[in-house]
């Protein structure tokens, strides 16, 4: 089913009121990011004063458009906002993008009153206003201004600040990580919260939701959607207002004896959300879970490393991250002590492989080939350069349907190219082996909570 | 709607509360609710002693605090007694009140109390606080929130966050308790909160617990400032 929020991302065509050739208006940056997201459906700036704008003719209202438009994206003064949203539904416009400021966010509610009475019972549906605009690469939809962001994938990108949403869009551009969309919320005078959060649990495309989240205003409904479908994909949160205890009624212990936090923690466990403590959590989080299709296969980890000394350390980050480490057979660990030449090698908790490469080929092949029912995720500690580690993981990959993930903590050119290599492959790389086991952890604990929601439906 | 028929204020006086509670199916302690002295005499036959008498005013949210209750009272002539000197104590303390009364309650058995509250949240509306109850609620914290309303499984999945549950369940080879009772108690208050919009806040604090029971001993509702 096309849904509101499809109209949106999915559009053929859009008219731009406000478009611009001066770099320094909005609707200049907004047909900027059009093009250098290269854009393929039809774009109309209208522009009374200026007849041609970005090389495309400039229609003086968009009542003078005689083709079907879509979307209406507005970059002109508030205070005229109403007057085109009223065009936009005469034509019928299926939405409008306001990205003009100026609105409850500076007491003129009256203003976002006087639209939400104009798009009353029709069809057309308002983003914004005071929003940074939606992306689609899908599509080749950059309905925004900052960032250009162009792979496609597998991550929906929710956000009340646009500032949150463009970093973590752009980390992701950078890791090769794709983007199924990105929204922007704005003033919600229309499309909330609610309704993009069902639309990325419902979309094909998207296997996790990033959202960055400061509040709702439809506590009802949002509780709803959660309840009864926040397991259908990991929804990563991070909220700010942590350490803000709010002003709570000190009447009863009930509103006294917690802050704001407790009791947001506290919920998102109800609900199974991921409730991530900073930045870094959250990108770490939106990683594994865009890179693992495979989840849910239990929390034995086996640990190979190239150091005796951070594999230790991986293992008690493991421990404390509520994933076990595994200790082979006896049988399996005489077969991998006998494969490898290098007399240093160590099998333990940790596989200790050393380096280079070439002691690690037969070991790993062998756990692959006979030992895979005794662990449930290969878990790499690479302490050192270690050329050729990307290949390895190449091959495994192609083998194996267990998640890898890799703690690489060299830090040298051979790390650095290593690690790009690795993401193309769409591998979980991360800098520090807590950061590995910590984004573990919330994969195999979602894993865990939605067996149970499985089995309930 | 249940209404209180008088002491109209954002507090509602205790057997008010009651009355909500019993509009749900929760039991409170046997309760007599005493408007004025000369009630006691005519109530003494009723009366299962030992009883607590604890001030009724729309004005006292913390009874305790100003010497509003009495426990312990064995006899109609100490209940006689309790009631002056609550009178006296109130008025020493806290001056231009309203006081409805007194309430008279069975005292009972000691056991494990816990703590069951409603309050509004900024991000997700009606919650429900379930923990350790009595007077150490603050100090231990051992408490967990979910939003409202709850229906019974999802009220035991959210006992099983505290440690309090584990006392409960038997730690140590102890007693059992009545867990049933606590799940279906929270599932209750969970749909009175969230089908009354004009109440803020509830508070049943101490809930005792026993093996084959639960009892409220106390109950805070306050309703939202019009």
């Amino acid at each position: 089913m096309f849904s509101k929020i499809d109209n949106f991302l999915y559009c053929n065509s859009i008219a731009v009121v406000g478009a611009s050739n001066n770099p320094s208006k909005w609707g200049y940056e907004v047909m900027d990011f059009l093009h250098r997201g290269k854009y393929n459906g039809k774009i109309y700036p209208v522009n009374k004063s200026e007849s041609e704008v970005w090389g495309l003719e400039s229609y003086p209202s968009l009542l003078k458009i005689h083709d079907n438009v879509d979307i209406v994206d507005i970059c002109i003064p508030a205070k005229y906002t109403p007057e085109i949203v009223k065009e936009a539904v005469a034509i019928k416009a299926k939405g409008v993008v306001i990205f003009s400021a100026g609105f409850r966010e500076a007491g003129e509610k009256d203003l976002e009153d006087k639209i939400k009475e104009i798009i009353k019972g029709t069809d057309t549906r308002v983003l914004g206003p005071n929003v940074q605009g939606v992306i689609c690469p899908d599509n080749h939809l950059c309905n925004n201004s900052e960032p250009l962001i162009t792979l496609s994938g597998n991550v929906g990108i929710i956000s009340q600040s646009g500032s949150v949403s463009a970093t973590i869009a752009e980390w992701c551009e950078r890791d090769n990580i794709g983007i199924s969309a990105m929204i922007n919320l704005g003033n919600q005078i229309d499309i909330c919260e609610t309704d993009v959060l069902d639309y990325f649990l419902e979309d094909a495309k998207t296997d996790v939701i990033a959202y960055y989240f400061e509040g709702t205003s439809h506590s009802n409904d949002f509780n709803h959607l959660l309840k009864n479908k926040a397991l259908k994909k990991p929804i990563l949160i991070i909220k700010p207002g942590r350490t803000n205890m709010g002003k709570r009624s000190a009447i009863s212990h009930t509103g006294s004896i917690a802050g704001n936090d407790k009791i947001f923690s506290d919920v998102c466990r109800q609900y199974g959300l991921i409730n991530c403590s900073n930045l870094t959590h959250f990108y770490d989080s939106l990683t594994i879970f865009s890179c693992v299709k495979n989840i849910g296969r239990g929390n034995r980890a086996i640990v190979l490393s190239t150091s005796g000394g951070v594999g230790s350390i991986a293992v008690d980050e493991l421990v404390e991250n509520d994933l076990h480490p595994v200790i082979l057979k006896n049988e399996s660990i005489e077969k991998i002590r006998n494969s490898t030449n290098s007399g240093g090698t160590n099998v333990g908790i940790v596989l200790d492989l050393m380096v280079p490469i070439s002691s690690w080929i037969k070991p790993v092949k062998l756990l692959n080939q006979e030992m895979e029912d005794e662990f449930d995720i290969y878990f790499f500690v690479i302490a050192d350069s270690l050329p050729g580690i990307e290949d390895l993981i190449e091959e495994l990959k192609s083998k194996t349907k267990k998640p890898i993930i890799i703690s690489y903590t060299s830090g040298s050119a051979a790390e650095r190219a290593g690690r790009k290599k690795l993401q193309q492959l769409s591998i979980p790389v991360y800098s520090t082996p807590d950061r590995a086991a910590r984004a573990l952890r919330d994969l195999v604990g979602f894993a865990e909570r939605r067996k149970s929601y499985v089995t309930i439906k | 709607m249940l209404q209180s028929n008088k002491c109209n204020s954002q507090f509602v006086i205790e057997p008010d509360a009651i009355q909500y509670l019993k509009a749900y199916g929760i039991n409170y302690e046997k309760n007599w609710f005493i408007k004025e002295k000369g009630d006691l005499e005519k109530l003494k036959t009723q009366f299962e002693f030992p009883i607590v008498m604890k001030i009724v005013s729309p004005d006292i949210v913390h009874k305790s605090d100003v010497g509003g209750v009495i426990v312990n009272i064995n006899n109609i002539n100490e209940a006689n007694k309790a009631y002056d000197k609550i009178m006296n104590n109130v008025s020493q303390n806290k001056s231009s009140v309203i006081i409805c009364g007194v309430l008279v309650c069975k005292q009972a058995d000691p056991g494990i109390e816990v703590i069951v509250g409603c309050t509004k949240d900024d991000v997700f509306g009606k919650v429900i606080m379930f923990g350790f109850g009595g007077l150490y609620v603050e100090i231990l914290k051992d408490v967990v929130y979910h939003t409202c309303p709850l229906s019974e499984e999802e009220a035991f999945s959210m006992l099983k966050h505290t440690n309090t549950y584990n006392i409960l369940s038997g730690a140590r080879g102890q007693a059992i308790y009545d867990l049933r009772s606590l799940v279906r108690l929270i599932s209750k208050i969970s749909e009175l909160y969230f089908s009354n919009d004009d109440i803020s806040e509830i508070e049943l604090n101490p809930i005792r617990i026993y093996e084959d029971k639960i009892v409220v001993l106390d109950v805070r509702i306050i309703k939202e400032v019009r």
